[in-house]
């Protein structure tokens, strides 16, 4: 099975930051792999997935995604579907108008935009509030709403950064499930979260970053083993340590 | 070209939302201009003023009512009194800007042939030292020709005794009291309208800074800017969509306010302020200034890192760039080395591309290398959004 994405030694540095962001970071995940990305606040997590979006193209020659280069991607870009931490959305317009505009840019043909939209509607259970105001949404519909817009391109790789933030345990269910669906389907998911229980749901592989470095890589079975833990939670805090990280 | 059609719809989208918003973004541009004008109304008007009042302190003999007479041909405000308590109290309680006491004995200055007291002239402190010296030479005058229609009445008398026909040449000039014709030349200078609507109109449409980088600070703070990126949107492209919806703003915004000016205005004030002809030439500067108006409040949103940054740099700069670019105080009466200074703001090149065409009757070949000054600002303005653009906080 090929590697959707191959980082090799990715180091950066955040203009005027003192300490490397990211420091010499190897990592591959497989076509079809649903892949944890766990690490404290401010490890890296999610200056890694901004690179393996696109950011910042130019620093990026240690990145493959596909199989290319990242500073060579260009209509590969659309199939990444890519959730912010935060809800990417225009408060001001209604659900489906919010869709329907990154539909365009996802590039969906004019007939069959509005038929996907509502397809998506549909699997994040919007279809009712579609045209009331994101302003108006609650915390768990924003975040359907804004994982529908990473599906709308039916994305081969699809990055969530931490999409449960907030959310009802309805909602968080229901986020759950979507992706369990996707991850059958064969689509690559790399998901990042504080929650321990999420990882042991939905990912059969995680890495664990701190300071910009991976100190573990691989299934969940051998980091409980490597750890000789049965929580995950426990394994978490053996491996980035008890202190607080601010 | 798709990605851009697509930012831009979407942009305008986003603004119609707000129809409140949109309206004070039209509406006080408009009201600014109304009430600039017509507060600014008499700031260049000339210096001879009706709104001057000069009280003249005099007994009522026939020399100082003939005097009160010929200084009444000048315009001014004038009380005549013979008696008057407290001078100085009367100017500061601004109740007469100029008091002008005449001394019973004027006669005798006038005929120099005895001693007498000398006419005193007392000025409000804040009263403009040009109104001082104005009124000061006006008198004088008013003197002179009372003393020259003296003199006429008596050569008259004494012509009709065939004595004297030199008196003729007195008479025809003072007679003739519009012996000077002002002249004007092709350097124009602006009636207050024609000055005040274009100036404060751009300075209006330079705070386009304040909805774009609430726009573009808000996009980039909710991770828009950062999910765009899965789109294969490049940077040029995501800015030149947020430009173009805010050009127009810019345009329609500057319409309206000259629309005030040309019919609002003048329906409050005696000066008119002629559009001309809205020919292609106008709508070519409107653009260029739009343009350039945008892309500096694109580079103040790219740079700041908050919309509180945004707000207090980018207002604070427009203020320098107007004082500076002829726009609070206009060009032509700056020292020179703010004149020199002017050039560096792009307000300058802005109003005096604006002024060519409603003053100067200019054509395109004149007009040309200020919009080539102003393309520039805007491409170097573009160029550093483009370097300090950042997808996130």
């Amino acid at each position: 099975m090929g590697h959707i994405v191959e980082i090799d030694s990715l180091t950066y540095t955040y203009p005027n930051a003192l300490e490397k962001s990211l420091d010499s970071l190897s990592l591959n995940i497989k076509k079809g792999q649903s892949f944890g990305l766990l690490g404290p606040n401010g490890a890296g997590k999610t200056t890694l997935l901004s690179f393996l979006c696109g950011q910042r193209k130019d620093l990026t020659n240690s990145i493959k995604l596909f199989g290319s280069s990242s500073n060579e991607l260009h209509g590969e870009l659309l199939n990444i579907g890519y959730a912010p931490q935060e809800l990417a959305l225009f408060p001001m317009l209604s659900g489906i108008e919010n869709l329907l505009f990154f539909a365009k840019l996802a590039g969906l043909a004019e007939d069959k935009r509005l038929g996907r939209v509502l397809e998506m509607l549909k699997a994040v259970d919007l279809q009712k509030s579609q045209d009331k105001l994101v302003e108006n949404y609650s915390g768990g519909m924003k975040r359907r709403l804004n994982l529908a817009v990473a599906l709308l391109n039916d994305p081969k790789l699809l990055i969530l950064d931490e999409p449960t933030v907030g959310v009802d345990p309805q909602s968080r269910n229901l986020i759950f499930e979507k992706i369990e669906e996707l991850k059958s389907r064969g689509v690559t998911i790399i998901y990042t979260t504080h929650y321990m229980e999420e990882v042991q749901r939905l990912c059969d592989s995680v890495a664990i970053v701190k300071e910009g470095k991976i100190l573990f890589n691989g299934t969940l079975d051998s980091l409980l083993e490597s750890q000789k833990n049965e929580s995950l939670e426990q394994c978490y805090l053996q491996l980035t340590g008890y202190e607080v990280v601010d | 070209m798709k990605n851009i059609k697509h930012l831009i719809v979407q942009e305008i989208k986003v603004l119609l939302c707000d129809k409140r918003a949109l309206g004070i973004l039209f509406a006080m541009p408009m009201i600014l201009i109304l009430f600039l004008s017509l507060a600014l109304t008499d700031v260049y008007h000339q210096k001879v003023g009706k709104k001057i009042h000069i009280t003249m302190l005099t007994d009522h003999s026939k020399t100082t009512e003939e005097i009160v007479q010929q200084f009444k041909n000048f315009n001014y405000h004038i009380e005549h009194i013979t008696e008057h308590q407290g001078i100085e109290a009367s100017l500061k309680k601004e109740k007469s800007d100029v008091i002008i006491e005449i001394p019973k004995s004027i006669k005798n200055i006038l005929v120099g042939t005895k001693s007498a007291d000398s006419i005193k002239m007392y000025f409000r402190p804040t009263l403009d030292k040009s109104y001082q010296e104005l009124v000061k030479g006006h008198f004088t005058i008013a003197l002179q020709s009372m003393v020259i229609d003296q003199v006429n009445r008596r050569l008259k008398k004494m012509n009709e005794s065939k004595e004297l026909k030199k008196s003729v040449v007195i008479n025809q000039l003072s007679q003739n009291k519009n012996f000077i014709e002002v002249m004007t030349t092709n350097n124009v200078i602006p009636n207050p309208i024609q000055q005040t609507v274009p100036a404060w109109a751009l300075f209006a449409m330079f705070f386009i800074v304040i909805p774009l980088s609430n726009s573009f600070i808000r996009d980039r703070n909710s991770g828009i800017l950062k999910r765009l990126l899965c789109y294969n949107i490049s940077k040029a492209e995501l800015l030149i969509g947020k430009l173009i919806p805010y050009i127009l703003i810019n345009i329609i915004q500057f319409s309206l306010m000259l629309l005030v000016g040309q019919f609002i205005v003048p329906l409050f004030t005696s000066k008119d302020f002629s559009l001309g002809e809205i020919n292609s030439l106008l709508i070519l500067v409107t653009l260029v200034c739009s343009i350039a108006s945008t892309s500096f409040a694109l580079l103040v949103s790219t740079v700041s890192n908050s919309s509180a940054q945004a707000h207090s740099f980018g207002p604070l700069a427009i203020v320098i760039m107007a004082l500076f670019g002829g726009v609070m105080i206009p060009h032509f009466v700056m020292p020179e080395f703010m004149q020199y200074l002017s050039y560096l703001s792009p307000l300058y090149w802005a109003l005096e591309s604006y002024l060519d065409i409603f003053l100067r009757g200019a054509t395109l070949t004149i007009v040309a290398p200020k919009l080539y000054v102003l393309l520039g600002f805007s491409l170097v303005a573009f160029g550093v959004s483009l370097k300090k653009f950042r997808w996130s906080e």
